[in-house]
């Protein structure tokens, strides 16, 4: 029973503390980022397998991880709202050329970070030449050029 | 600026509520993180303490806070009447929360009578103090209430919080 109820909790705990530390913790900016992210699964790992070393034990915790993300999956679909409530909206952070400054503010998105992203994936220098940055539910920003 | 269809249908409502829960989760989690640094999750001022009985013949300085699984530690300082052996025993729920994993000295003698478990040594010459070390991992989530006494004196009892 207790795997079951720590992979139940481990995945809470995991939810909340990305919905708090919000998109920028899954944006992966920087090198350190991915080293973050190592650890948290380091440290997270003790407590969902605790000393059960066993095939069995692995299955359990295996088990209830994909159950409780499918049923986050169901509530999802079938329950208005609950969609932008767990994976966020699609917020506009750049149109023509023009930053949002209010809603990058709120998103905490700062221009470098979509300049980085317009350098490292199309090759874009100046903002001029974005017609959209969108900054998606999974925390990556689209960059659509004025030439798509 | 010149507008263009947007690509997405955009939420306001969902980017405001994202902005006030990272500024309030942000205030939560440093909470946390405060009061783990002063010993509400173990270890840490907040967490020791220390108790004795009115004669001060014993004393026992434990965590008020412990994590499941996670090692306890637990002092126990005795001053025996010189030529009695000096039997420690630890009741409550001490049994069903702790599983001992060492303790230091080796006593001469050790068993559990009425749910109980009497630490005895051998009787010292004089009225000298005598430390108990146990290491303990707590098997238990929720309030333990155990007692600890020397001999047949009074019960010194002492409650600890076993987090999940």
């Amino acid at each position: 029973m207790d795997m079951v109820l720590r992979a139940v909790a481990i995945y809470l705990i995991l939810m909340v503390v990305f919905k708090i530390a919000g998109r920028r913790a899954l944006l992966q900016m920087t090198s350190f980022d991915l080293i973050l992210l190592l650890i948290i699964s380091e440290a997270t790992q003790q407590a969902l397998l605790g000393d059960d070393f066993s095939v069995t034990g692995a299955m359990l915790t295996i088990v209830t991880l994909i159950v409780v993300d499918m049923l986050f999956g169901l509530i999802k679909k079938y329950l208005p709202g609950a969609d932008d409530f767990l994976d966020n909206t699609p917020v506009i952070l750049v149109e023509n050329g023009y930053l949002f400054q209010d809603k990058m503010k709120k998103a905490d998105i700062s221009c470098d970070d979509i300049l980085l992203t317009a350098r490292v994936d199309h090759g874009i220098t100046k903002l001029a030449e974005i017609k959209f940055a969108i900054l998606e539910r999974n925390g990556h920003i689209s960059i659509i050029t004025e030439s798509k | 600026m010149k507008t263009t269809p947007s690509p997405i249908i955009e939420k306001p409502f969902w980017l405001r509520f994202e902005y006030q829960l990272r500024r309030v989760g942000f205030v939560f989690l440093l909470a946390i993180v405060v009061a783990a640094l002063v010993g509400i999750f173990s270890r840490g001022y907040l967490s020791q303490a220390h108790r004795s009985n009115d004669a001060g013949s014993l004393t026992l300085d434990y965590e008020r806070f412990n994590r499941l699984t996670s090692n306890a530690d637990l002092k126990i300082n005795s001053i025996p009447t010189p030529g009695k052996p000096n039997r420690i025993i630890l009741g409550g729920d001490f049994m069903e929360a702790f599983r001992i994993d060492n303790l230091q000295p080796q006593p001469a003698n050790m068993y559990s009578q009425n749910g109980k478990v009497i630490i005895e040594y051998n009787a010292l010459a004089g009225r000298e103090k005598q430390t108990l070390w146990l290491s303990l991992t707590p098997m238990k989530i929720g309030v333990m209430k155990s007692t600890v006494a020397l001999d047949n004196g009074a019960d010194i009892s002492f409650q600890q919080l076993v987090y999940p």
